[in-house]
């Protein structure tokens, strides 16, 4: 896991993250070629992040779509200095409540409903055939959307907790305690099926 | 600032990290990567996002609405610039003095025109005119008698500068009338009475050299 960023050092996200925030604001004033670049940078994280959690490309392909959407539209009004990082994952974290709210689906059922089977894998998923890719994939689907999404967030895009509690609209405390329910059920998971 | 911010998350990360670091190896072992982003989502995005772009400029015209007010300014002090320098342009309008009045203020062109009477001049041409008629009667037919005549003047010839001052003045001419006829000679007091008084009044810059007769 790389952890990255914008909590844990202050130096990095002065030096890294600030290119983010001068492309996102030469978009606003008309440079297209800005957003080319912002896009190009997070298109397939973002991207990776949504499919983690729908395991449907159609599907993370809409939810993505209508990110950059917003993104798009709310250009001129993006004022928070070297978070653009966090601010588009916070968007993602604010559809994807909103997709699962609408369709009133827990993260990860998709796969169920459409194969019928809780023991099989689909052949989209993200993990391999092996055991402990089904365990941790079985581990990952029962988990609740907030703590899997503090997972994915962590293991996928590596941010760190002050990030994720910024992303998800909540204390530090309990970004760091929804991490640990997630790990620890996974690691219970795995040692279940002794892996 | 709330309780929790005190505390080094740098080393709650690290603690994390070291606390799960099997369940992150595993999960890093048999995470595939995800697929790539279709491409007519890419096609899309971009589509949108530059029109997005163009709508932009267009709104902010001149790259928004501090130019544009800098534009406006910039506009109106131009035509404030040319007002000013075509109030100053020089034209074929007689010689007015923007200071206090002097005695006699015109120009040997209008006194040229007033000797023919066709001009209604004001009550210092008048004089003016006076001043001429007598002194063509008097380089041709002698003295002449009229109560108007003034007993004295200075004709003095100067250029204007971009300012309105009068510059390179040169007297001329000094008479007097004693008594019948006029009498023409050079007087340092008459003279300097006419550089200091010159100097003093303001006029409209001009190209041509002007002539004023002043009368003591």
């Amino acid at each position: 896991m790389a952890l990255a960023v914008t909590d844990s050092s202050d130096v990095l996200a002065g030096t890294v993250e600030p290119a983010d925030d001068q492309l996102i604001a030469a978009y606003a004033r008309g440079d297209h070629g800005a957003f080319d670049e912002l896009y190009t940078r997070y298109r397939q994280p973002l991207y990776g992040y949504l499919f983690r959690h729908c395991g449907d490309a159609e599907q993370a392909g809409e939810l993505f779509q209508d990110v950059w959407l917003r993104v798009i539209a709310s250009s001129r009004r993006f004022e928070r200095q070297g978070r653009f990082r966090s601010w588009l994952f916070t968007l993602a974290h604010n559809r994807l409540v909103d997709h699962y709210r609408q369709t009133e689906r827990r993260p990860g059922t998709v796969a169920e409903q459409e194969t019928g089977d809780d023991d099989t894998v689909p052949a989209d998923r993200t993990y391999d055939s092996g055991q402990a890719a089904d365990a941790l994939q079985a581990a990952l689907t029962c988990l609740p959307l907030e703590q899997r999404q503090a997972f994915f967030l962590r293991e996928e895009q590596g941010f760190s907790i002050r990030d994720i509690a910024e992303i998800q609209g909540i204390d530090p405390e309990a970004a760091k305690s929804r991490l640990r329910y997630a790990y620890s059920k996974l690691r219970d998971a795995l040692q279940e099926h002794q892996l | 600032m709330k309780p929790t911010d005190k505390k080094n998350w740098l080393a709650e990360d690290l603690e994390l990290d070291r606390e799960f670091s099997d369940v992150s190896s595993k999960y890093a072992r048999v995470a595939e990567e995800p697929p790539p982003v279709p491409h007519h989502i890419d096609r899309l995005v971009h589509g949108v996002a530059h029109q997005n772009a163009f709508d932009s400029l267009q709104r902010n015209w001149l790259l928004g609405n501090g130019p544009q007010v800098a534009l406006a300014a910039m506009i109106f002090f131009a035509i404030g610039i040319l007002t000013v320098y075509g109030l100053r342009t020089p034209t074929d309008t007689p010689l007015t003095e923007v200071g206090p009045a002097a005695p006699v203020v015109t120009t040997a062109k209008e006194a040229t025109s007033a000797t023919s009477g066709t001009d209604v001049l004001e009550s210092d041409m008048t004089d003016f005119n006076s001043i001429i008629l007598a002194r063509q009667r008097a380089s041709t037919s002698g003295p002449a008698e009229s109560g108007k005549e003034p007993r004295s003047w200075v004709r003095v010839a100067f250029s204007v500068d971009a300012a309105g001052r009068a510059e390179a003045i040169r007297v001329i001419e000094r008479c007097v009338r004693p008594s019948a006829g006029y009498d023409c000679m050079d007087d340092d007091v008459y003279d300097q009475w006419a550089l200091d008084h010159i100097r003093q009044k303001r006029f409209k810059p001009t190209a041509q050299v002007q002539e004023l007769i002043l009368l003591p």
